[in-house]
């Protein structure tokens, strides 16, 4: 597959040091916390992606493709009060 | 060497409702406790184990990162079965081991029986399951969790559900789970952890931590360690609740930055290593208080934990290792390398060679990296790591297989065992053409890795004799080609192609060598190989017993580890039934064929597999089932196709086909074969004359069939076994019965009967028609192979030899050749000094041998010694009386 623009969403603000895992995306504060976009490889990266926000403890929220047009996959996750 | 139970940190608080889950799960097989990194799932489980009077042996397996070789898995999972004290010694678990190259199944079938065999509940954790990445382990793993012995607990810890079939269990209600909700901390155990670490805090505080962190074990843990040494925790608390950072990343900030600098700068060096200890943090720290200050760490909360019993090696939680990595990247990025180059150098000293690649691998040190492949290579594929070797060679600089001749061999290697023989083999033509490149200190060791890989190459698939010569070139050009593993599995390889190609005596010295060499290394494979090699090069130099004596030693090596349906044993089965049916003892030889045939049929070698059916042919043959004999020696001529180079045993296979022919009365079709052979490149082989011989007296021709074997007899044409040579005698024996000539039949027949009783031999007289006749006739009383001639009449009665195969084990020590020659005679009425005629041996020495033979089969008297000698196969049964 050729590469695609993700959005991942993980939640909570992240530090300089934590974003530095996510080489290459950008980083968005939103009110479901972080969004993480950009373009990755291929399934095998994107797995490593989401490795990587696992073995950091970090919560995932949502994940999906910015060029695919559907609707939101999980909606808007609750936050916390 | 991982401990037993892993230590419980400080401040450990006691979950009365999870206990009771486990208690709940402990009744049933297997227990899932599935929940994301920082869930307390390792300390649930260990502060369990505690807190219940042990319930049973405990073995705890801490899956390694990345687990891809299922031998260590399961090497490791032996490991701690072992040490905790749940298999008795005497045990076949007590050996068990996975066979390194494949082939699992017998080993989780004998693990199952072993577990059923237990006296006690034994209790197995598997954490980290998630990082088992070994397909075939996790297969194995998930046949053992389906049929899950009464004694055995086993309980999965992982950060996400593993797929090993727990559908089914679940399903059966056989599946106890642990979730991440069940995990959370409830508000209770919240306030319990933090008074626990000596913290006091309002109630409301403890609420808020709770919501903040929503129970998340590691959450709770890392805001304890920072507010223990906050001056005012409370402020603690309303800083992180306001705070909108994610829990794990604001919590592990706090924690690493209220360390001492020394602490900070120790963890943030030793971060790039699986586990440290003192010594090494040293190293990576330039200080010298490496070993108190982990040892605080881990006192102080569960971030650090032992890796040991004895408290020497350390790992660091995983979400701390990460975030440390990312530190660590940030604040000296170009000290990175250097850091992985000083652990590489320190850990390929201590004798960790894998991560000292590793790290040297990380370092940007190739020439580190391909010394420490070069040398340990072997090792790594004896021991099972057929997968690390691969990942180890993957993480080299992608262009170096291109130029580094050892390198290129080494990856060769590894395409043979995955099966992409295409790759295989460009690489190993890239290893020839770089091979004068490689620096002279290396040039021995790279020849002799390209002589091994070329002959194991040959071996899956054929063309030894294109490689052999090369081979022993380039191994023979200075004695031992290279200590250790390599050495040793260089010249068992030799040895295999010498066998192959019947350069007998070769093979015989290097088998030696090797079997020398596999026992100084310890290991059971190259021993096991070296003993079948030469059980196999005896069976091929007419020496049966001796044969005999070396699979006997070889199979039970095999089958203590638990490899007794491994590749490499079909070998010895095939050839030990070959030497049972070549002695009468068709049963038993069936049964070891038996053994090999599935092993065979799923991996075949080609030279294996000719055995397989040529043995299959000759039981057949004399069990007088033609057609089946026909079949099997054609598929037997077949699978010598497979071979490259045309295989002497090619022509064999053909022989035996045109002897079953005749037995089937295709008389028309043999002679027009023979003819076409005859006149063919293998012509002059003496064993067609004796298939014209057998095809005259089938045609009522017995002239015909008395000149046909005379070259051979009259030594003009030699056989190229000598049991051809008693075929020819029986058949011109036949033969001159019809015509009359009773002295020459009693002459051909003694002298057969000369050539088989040394080993025993029997398949002719079972194999040519009208032998036992002859046999019957022949007169016992002078007759100077009485013994022999008994046990083939005993045989042709219908009685058969017990088997033989378990007879050398049973015996403390085995009888000398000698002592079962003198056996073979006291079922007779001949007296000692008789017997001593018969054998050119003074009375005295043959009361030598009866009393030695005596006190070795324990018995007492000449009637005793025959039942015993009966019993353990080592005298054909009792003639029956019909």
């Amino acid at each position: 597959m050729k590469p695609t623009q993700y959005e991942i969403t993980v939640r909570g603000q992240l530090s300089e040091t934590l974003l530095a895992a996510f080489d290459g995306l950008a980083a968005t504060p939103e009110a479901a916390g972080t969004v993480l976009r950009g373009e990755i490889a291929d399934q095998a990266a994107l797995y490593g992606v989401l490795d990587r926000i696992e073995s950091l403890g970090l919560e995932l929220v949502d994940v999906r493709r910015a060029d695919f047009p559907t609707h939101t996959t999980g909606g808007s996750p609750c936050h916390p009060c | 060497m991982p401990p037993a139970v892993p230590r419980l940190a400080a401040g450990l608080v006691e979950r009365p409702r999870l206990f009771e889950l486990l208690d709940r799960g402990a009744e049933g097989p297997v227990t899932l406790v599935s929940a994301p990194a920082g869930s307390g799932k390792t300390m649930l489980l260990s502060s369990w184990l505690g807190s219940v009077a042990p319930p049973g042996p405990v073995a705890w397996v801490s899956v390694g990162r990345d687990e891809a070789d299922a031998t260590r898995f399961w090497g490791l999972v032996m490991d701690e079965l072992r040490a905790s004290g749940a298999v008795a010694q005497d045990d076949p678990l007590a050996t068990l081991a996975p066979a390194p190259l494949g082939g699992q199944e017998e080993f989780v079938r004998r693990l199952l029986e072993g577990v059923g065999r237990m006296s006690s509940t034994v209790y197995l954790i598997l954490d980290d399951i998630q990082e088992l990445r070994s397909a075939e382990a996790l297969q194995g793993l998930e046949r053992l969790l389906a049929s899950v012995p009464p004694r055995l607990r086993v309980f999965l810890l992982s950060r996400r559900d593993p797929e090993l079939g727990l559908h089914r269990l679940r399903l059966g209600g056989e599946l106890t789970e642990l979730r991440g909700a069940e995990l959370d901390f409830t508000g209770e155990e919240a306030a319990e952890l933090l008074s626990g670490a000596g913290i006091e805090v309002a109630t409301e505080d403890v609420t808020r931590l709770h919501d903040r962190t929503e129970g998340w074990a590691a959450g709770l843990r890392l805001a304890a360690m920072s507010m223990a040494r906050h001056e005012a925790p409370e402020r603690f608390v309303a800083e992180f609740s306001g705070s909108e950072r994610a829990v794990a990343d604001y919590l592990l900030g706090e924690v690493l930055a209220s360390q001492r600098p020394e602490v900070r700068h120790l963890l943030i060096r030793t971060c790039i290593l699986e586990r440290v200890n003192g010594e090494l943090a040293d190293l990576l720290t330039g200080r010298t208080d490496g070993a108190r200050l982990l040892h605080e760490l881990e006192e102080s909360g569960a971030l650090v934990v032992a890796a040991d019993v004895g408290r020497s090696w350390f790992r660091y939680h995983q979400l701390l290792s990460d975030l440390l990595r990312l530190e660590l990247r940030r604040e000296a990025a170009d000290e990175v390398e250097g850091l992985h180059r000083l652990a590489a150098g320190w850990l390929s000293e201590h004798g960790h060679e894998t991560e000292a690649v590793r790290h040297a691998t990380l370092g940007a040190d190739p020439d580190l990296a391909t010394e420490l492949i070069g040398r340990h290579w072997v090792e790594l594929m004896l021991d099972g790591e057929d997968a690390t070797l691969h990942s180890l060679l993957s993480g080299l600089p992608a262009g170096l297989v291109e130029t580094d001749a050892e390198i290129a061999t080494i990856t060769a290697a590894d395409r043979l065992a995955e099966g992409r023989w295409g790759e295989a083999d460009a690489l190993l033509e890239t290893a020839a053409r770089t091979l004068t490149d490689v620096s002279e200190s290396r040039r021995r060791r790279a020849e002799t890795a390209l002589a091994v890989v070329r002959l194991l190459r040959a071996r899956r698939l054929g063309g030894i004799e294109d490689v052999v010569d090369s081979a022993s070139a380039a191994l023979n050009a200075g004695g031992v080609p290279s200590a250790g593993e390599l050495g040793a599995m260089a010249t068992m390889n030799l040895a295999i192609a010498e066998s192959w190609t019947l350069r007998l005596d070769d093979a015989e010295a290097h088998f030696e060598e090797g079997l020398a060499l596999g026992r100084t290394l310890g290991s059971p494979y190259i021993e096991f190989g070296c003993l079948t090699g030469l059980g196999v090069v005896a069976n091929l130099t007419h020496r049966l017993d001796l044969a005999q004596t070396l699979l006997g030693e070889a199979i039970p090596i095999a089958e203590r580890l638990g490899w007794g349906s491994h590749q490499m044993a079909a070998p010895a089965y095939v050839t030990l039934g070959g030497i049972h049916i070549e002695r009468g003892a068709l049963d038993e030889g069936e049964r070891w064929l038996e053994r090999a045939g599935p092993i065979v049929e799923s991996a075949p070698e080609p030279a294996v597999s000719v055995g397989l059916h040529h043995c299959r042919g000759l039981l057949a043959f004399v069990r007088a089932d033609f057609p089946a004999s026909l079949a099997a020696f054609r598929d037997g001529e077949r699978a010598t196709r497979e071979l490259r180079a045309p295989h002497f045993l090619a022509v064999v296979e053909r022989q035996w086909q045109l002897r079953a022919q005749v037995a089937l009365g295709e008389l028309d079709a043999v002679r027009a074969s023979l003819e076409e052979a005859r006149e063919g490149p293998v012509g002059v082989l003496a064993e067609w004359g004796n298939i014209e011989a057998r095809r005259c007296l089938a045609d009522g021709d017995p002239a015909g069939a008395i000149a046909a074997v005379a070259p051979l007899l009259a030594g003009e044409v030699a056989p190229w076994h000598p049991t051809f040579e008693i075929e020819a005698l029986l058949l011109d024996a036949v033969a001159r019965t019809e015509a009359g000539d009773d002295d020459a039949v009693e002459r051909d027949v003694e002298r057969s009967l000369e050539l088989a009783e040394p080993q025993g031999r029997m398949l002719m007289f079972l194999s040519v028609p009208g032998v036992p006749e002859l046999l019957e006739r022949h007169p016992v009383h002078r007759t100077a192979h009485a013994g022999h001639l008994k046990a083939l009449l005993d045989h042709v009665s219908g009685s058969e030899p017990a088997p033989a195969g378990g007879a050398a084990e049973e015996l403390s020590e085995p009888l000398s050749e000698r002592e079962l020659a003198v056996l073979r005679f006291l079922p007779t009425n001949l007296s000692a000094t008789e017997i001593g005629n018969e054998l050119f041996l003074s009375v005295h020495t043959v009361k030598t041998h009866m009393r030695k033979l005596y006190a070795k089969l324990d018995v007492h008297s000449r009637a005793e010694a025959v039942r015993r000698g009966r019993a353990l196969g080592l005298l054909a049964p009792a003639r029956r009386t019909s």
